[in-house]
């Protein structure tokens, strides 16, 4: 019995190690790549470890001309999509959980299967009507385009929250004389503060990211976002792979804080949203 | 109870649906409408050649070839990934020491925007300069100078093992909730009964995931299917276009050569073919709630 328990302590012990070392194994390559100076680079074979740290690296990236264009336009481009997806979201969720209406079901269903949109299928036609409208290269064009696809991931998530908070409140205070739009501010809104926030969050973790529509759409430089702005280090003739991750770094790092704040809300959303189907 | 405000109902939808009208469903038909005709540059203007198109590429081998490689992306990703997760939910599901710690430094790969994840293993895949090839000598199996990515036999494995790596903690996350859920006095009951822990995980862990498990597979694959940035700054779909996939060609076609009326039926066909494999799963996921 206790050799047995040993025995899959041990292999429990072992599990987490492989586990943690393969979720890892590229970071320690980054983080390492970021902090050598330009000569300790390319030694053959590489050396894990540094021998001599240096921040240069981080230095150049924040140095880089475009890089704080980059990261404003990402930001604004991030933050518009995310205000107005929480608008346009909140109120369909508010309708598909308190109220019925004929056709409510089939609206909902066309909300979800949207989710499983092929992007590639759409990338064509929307580059089309972007380019006809003369939308190209800018930021409402780009915006547009990252609502389509976040609107119903949001409506879901925001679905799932207001189901957990009892139709009782509500009712109570209008009761009291509220109006249905005074509950749904005074009563709905403040409890529902942290499933806005992990559903703008997400919409914000995926905006930030998004390459193909920002490839395809913004092909002048300065209005770049930072995922495709980050390829610049990838230069024509020979990739300076130093600053390239010391950039991606810091590219990075403001995404790690947002996601740890909002882990549990959002958890909570996308699995009641996957049950309660 | 629900109020009954039709009215009201709509204008609140109104918005969104609006929204997925103009940028989802139109396009499609637009995109439908382009795929019938002739816009190869070559052949001068734009003309209607109506369904011939599809003709021509299907006996044409190259939507075959990329079919291929697509479905081997998709299944291979989508099952590694929801397995690995599976198995990194169920450790994690055990109390440890400083198990928050783990648990947050195995979903970095996920919250890592994409680009910078595909960019970190196209140095970590490299020749010379990559920390696999070192791994693989530190290990002991002597020097290599395997080319990950420039070995047409090889690329498509180190994509989808780079693929595997950036979405398996979705699905931790996911199944992690779930099993949370599974309520714990049926692990005492059965354990009463004698059972071992591969049948309370047959018997009890599985069904009561089940729902949750079969919603992550769905989304995974139609996202693995979708995913482009990962192949396009990895290989761009080569080397001998060993490593196309769908989106991949699809951007290729049409920003590349300019043939939107090409790009534009394989994108029908994609399409069509994610939403009969989405509507198989979702029949499937309702049955099983029906019972």
């Amino acid at each position: 019995m206790m050799i047995k328990r040993m025995g899959s302590r041990i292999m429990f012990a072992v599990g987490i190690a492989a586990l943690l070392f393969f979720s890892l194994f590229p970071f320690m390559q980054m983080l390492s790549t970021s902090l050598k100076s330009s000569d300790q680079l390319f030694t053959i074979p590489p050396v894990w470890i540094p021998k001599d740290i240096t921040l240069s690296n981080f230095a150049a990236a924040l140095r880089h001309q475009q890089f704080a264009d980059y990261f404003l336009n990402s930001l604004f481009v991030s933050v518009v999509t995310c205000v107005l997806v929480i608008i346009v979201s909140v109120l369909a969720a508010y309708s598909f959980t308190r109220l019925e209406f004929p056709g409510r079901k089939f609206f909902l269903n066309v909300i979800l299967v949207s989710q499983m949109f092929c992007i590639s299928a759409i990338v064509i036609p929307l580059y089309k009507i972007v380019s006809s409208l003369g939308l190209l290269n800018s930021y409402p064009g780009l915006i547009l385009a990252y609502m389509a696809f976040t609107v119903p991931v949001a409506v879901w998530l925001l679905r799932s929250f207001m189901l957990n908070i009892p139709i009782d409140m509500e009712e109570s205070a209008m009761m009291e004389g509220a109006s249905k739009l005074q509950a749904f501010i005074k009563v709905i809104v403040p409890i529902l503060r942290p499933g806005i926030g992990a559903t703008a969050a997400y919409v914000f973790l995926i905006t930030w990211q998004e390459f193909l529509f920002s490839l395809v759409f913004m092909t002048d430089p300065s209005k770049r976002t930072l995922p495709i702005g980050i390829m610049d280090f990838k230069g024509q003739y020979e990739t300076n792979w130093g600053t390239m991750m010391a950039a991606s770094i810091l590219i990075s790092i403001p995404v790690f804080i947002l996601f740890l704040v909002i882990q549990r809300q959002l958890i909570s959303g996308l699995t009641e949203g996957a049950t309660k189907g | 109870m629900k109020t009954r405000s039709t009215l009201l109902g709509y204008l609140l939808i109104g918005p969104s649906v609006l929204l997925l009208l103009v940028l989802l469903f139109i396009p499609l038909m637009y995109s439908l409408q382009i795929s019938l005709q002739d816009t190869d540059l070559s052949h001068g203007a734009p003309r209607w050649i109506g369904l011939s198109g599809y003709v021509d590429m299907f006996k044409n081998g190259e939507l075959l070839k990329i079919g291929k490689h697509s479905i081997v992306w998709t299944a291979c990703v989508a099952f590694f990934q929801v397995a690995i997760g599976l198995g990194a939910a169920l450790l994690l599901n055990r109390k440890f020491p400083l198990r928050w710690l783990v648990r947050v430094l195995v979903l970095l790969p996920w919250v890592l925007p994409g680009v910078i994840a595909a960019l970190t293993w196209r140095l970590v895949y490299d020749s010379q300069f990559g920390f696999l090839n070192s791994l693989i000598a530190k290990l002991g199996f002597g020097q290599h100078a395997t080319d990950w990515l420039g070995t047409p036999g090889l690329a498509m494995f180190s994509v989808i093992l780079a693929a595997i790596w950036k979405g398996f903690p979705f699905a931790m996350l996911m199944l992690l909730a779930a099993l949370q859920s599974v309520p714990h006095d049926q692990y005492e009951a059965s354990k009463i009964d004698g059972a071992d822990g591969l049948r309370q995980f047959f018997h009890i862990t599985l069904p009561s995931i089940s729902g949750v498990l079969k919603t992550v597979i769905m989304l995974v694959s139609i996202w693995t299917f979708n995913y482009f940035e990962m192949i396009y700054v990895l290989t761009g779909g080569g080397p001998i276009r060993s490593t196309h996939i769908a989106p991949t060609y699809i951007y290729e076609l049409s920003f590349g050569h300019f043939n939107f009326g090409e790009a534009s039926r394989v994108s029908v066909v994609s399409f069509i073919f994610i939403f009969l494999i989405s509507l198989i799963l979702i029949r499937q996921m309702h049955k099983n709630e029906r019972n």
